[in-house]
């Protein structure tokens, strides 16, 4: 029992450690290890997709930029396309008790702009620590972990910064444009550029 | 002489003034106007998009920071005239958590220096387009746009509108940042920042109040404060490269903001800043 509580007490300190130092996570680097709740009230930890790629997805059901994304469909459209292939996709909201885009298991269902979402779990973040351990700074803001557990792409979904829901067709998908190369075993060429978005409403 | 009618309608128009002047919802109010009225053939005029905000919130600068969206204008012009670049009065650091931004509250004219043809006939009206979009935040973000038209005739208008012009840009050409000879700027990169040192030709910087907005996105990280110490007469700003920078940097652009305590008669001057990096001199 002193041996559990011993554990459980440096790895608070270690996990304590590990967000104090992180301001955000660069691409090449391991993809921080963490564990989260998700909307069904499951517990989900990044170690549970050992093997796999994985997408995070930061979004804010209020952001108008996340609206051009989800009512143009184009979210649940890769939501769906990417999971089929076995890339595990998880939407992430980090507004923090009171804010724009704040979300409970309760209104989680009653969210009108995720129903047809069908990300592999919507986590619930509302302290902001996974917000703030992979330095998410926009809503949307993207990070892509390849099957090696490292970063392989952290940025904007796209490359039209707009609220324009008729810029989504035109604008090159960074996020679909990483997914197919690394679902094909090549590089991403294209890792890391500058999120756009509403910032991230983390609690105060 | 007071009477009840009167006291009425009194009463009616100041709930009717009351009612119109509340804060709108549907965000800013924006209308376009001219430094002048009069048009000539070949002389520039400056042309002003105004921007009256809500209380609480902002709109955003050419590099908004952190999110947000730049304020754009579209110029339609007619045949043969020329629009300049959009001029940026100083902008203001907005802080939330893990999110700084750079922009506008309250209030703030961007304008542009429009010159017509040296060709242009007398007695035509002509008409200036401005198609005006921002995105508005407050605790919440919500993107506007609007289409702006202004008719221009070669004639001038009554004194007294001029003269009501001549204030609104006067203050906003004020804040414009300008470029100076009394400050020289030099750049280099160390350690995944710009130093910057910057040393007036003569008296000293105030390095309290004082900010540097990086122009170009992507450059500077705008969630990294710069930090400014004193430097021989002047100051060395140390600005956190972003994240996301992912080329080679040349040069460094920006706004100097400070409070003067002197410098000139002004309380706060904006120094545009546009200098080549690894030029270390200033050492």
């Amino acid at each position: 029992m002193k041996f559990n509580s011993f554990l459980k007490i440096s790895g608070f300190l270690m996990l304590f450690v590990t967000l104090a130092l992180h301001a955000g996570v660069n691409v090449g680097e391991k993809a921080p290890a963490f564990t989260a709740l998700t909307s069904q009230g499951k517990s989900l930890s990044l170690s549970d997709f050992k093997g796999k790629i994985v997408v995070l997805e930061w979004m804010n059901v209020g952001c108008p930029f996340i609206k051009k994304h989800y009512d143009s469909g184009n979210m649940q459209k890769l939501q769906k396309e990417y999971t089929k292939k076995g890339i595990i996709w998880l939407s992430v909201a980090s507004s923090g008790p009171g804010k724009q885009g704040y979300l409970t298991q309760e209104t989680a269902v009653e969210q009108n702009l995720l129903k047809e979402a069908s990300p592999t779990a919507l986590l619930l973040d509302a302290n902001g620590d996974l917000g703030h351990l992979y330095g998410a700074r926009t809503t949307p803001h993207m990070f892509i972990i390849n099957k090696d557990g490292n970063i392989a792409y952290n940025g904007a979904i796209d490359d039209i910064r707009s609220t324009d829901v008729n810029d989504v067709p035109k604008a090159t998908n960074y996020v679909s444009q990483a997914l197919d190369e690394l679902l094909a075993g090549k590089a991403v060429s294209v890792s890391a550029t500058q999120p756009y978005g509403c910032s991230v409403k983390y609690k105060d | 002489m007071l009477n009840r009618n009167y006291l009425t309608n009194l009463l009616i128009y100041l709930l009717f003034v009351n009612f119109a002047c509340s804060e709108s919802m549907s965000g800013p109010d924006v209308r376009i106007i001219t430094e002048t009225t009069t048009l000539l053939p070949g002389m520039p005029f400056l042309v002003g998009i105004h921007f009256k905000l809500p209380e609480h919130g902002h709109i955003y600068w050419q590099n908004p920071g952190n999110s947000g969206l730049p304020t754009e204008i579209q110029w339609t012009l007619p045949e043969g005239f020329k629009a300049g670049p959009l001029l940026w009065p100083y902008p203001q650091r907005f802080e939330a958590p893990d999110d700084v931004t750079y922009g506008y509250k309250n209030e703030v004219m961007l304008m542009c220096e429009i010159t017509p043809p040296p060709n242009l006939q007398s007695g035509q009206t002509i008409q200036i387009g401005a198609s005006v979009k921002w995105m508005f935040c407050a605790e919440s973000c919500i993107p506007g746009e609007k289409d702006l038209i202004l008719e221009m005739r070669m004639e001038n208008a009554d004194k007294k509108e001029d003269k009501q012009r001549s204030i609104l840009f006067d203050h906003w050409k004020n804040q414009l940042p300008i470029t100076s000879e009394k400050l020289n700027v030099f750049a280099d990169l160390q350690d995944h920042e710009i130093h910057l040192i910057v040393l007036p030709r003569t008296g000293s910087i105030n390095i309290e109040n004082l900010f540097v907005f990086p122009q170009d996105e992507n450059i500077i990280d705008p969630n990294e404060k710069e930090i400014v110490t004193k430097h021989k007469n002047g100051i060395l700003v140390r600005l956190k490269l972003s994240p996301y920078l992912q080329h080679s940097l040349q040069r460094f652009r920006g706004v100097l903001v400070m409070d003067l305590n002197g410098f000139t008669k002004q309380t706060v001057e904006a120094f545009s800043i546009d200098t080549l990096l690894n030029n270390k001199q200033g050492e």
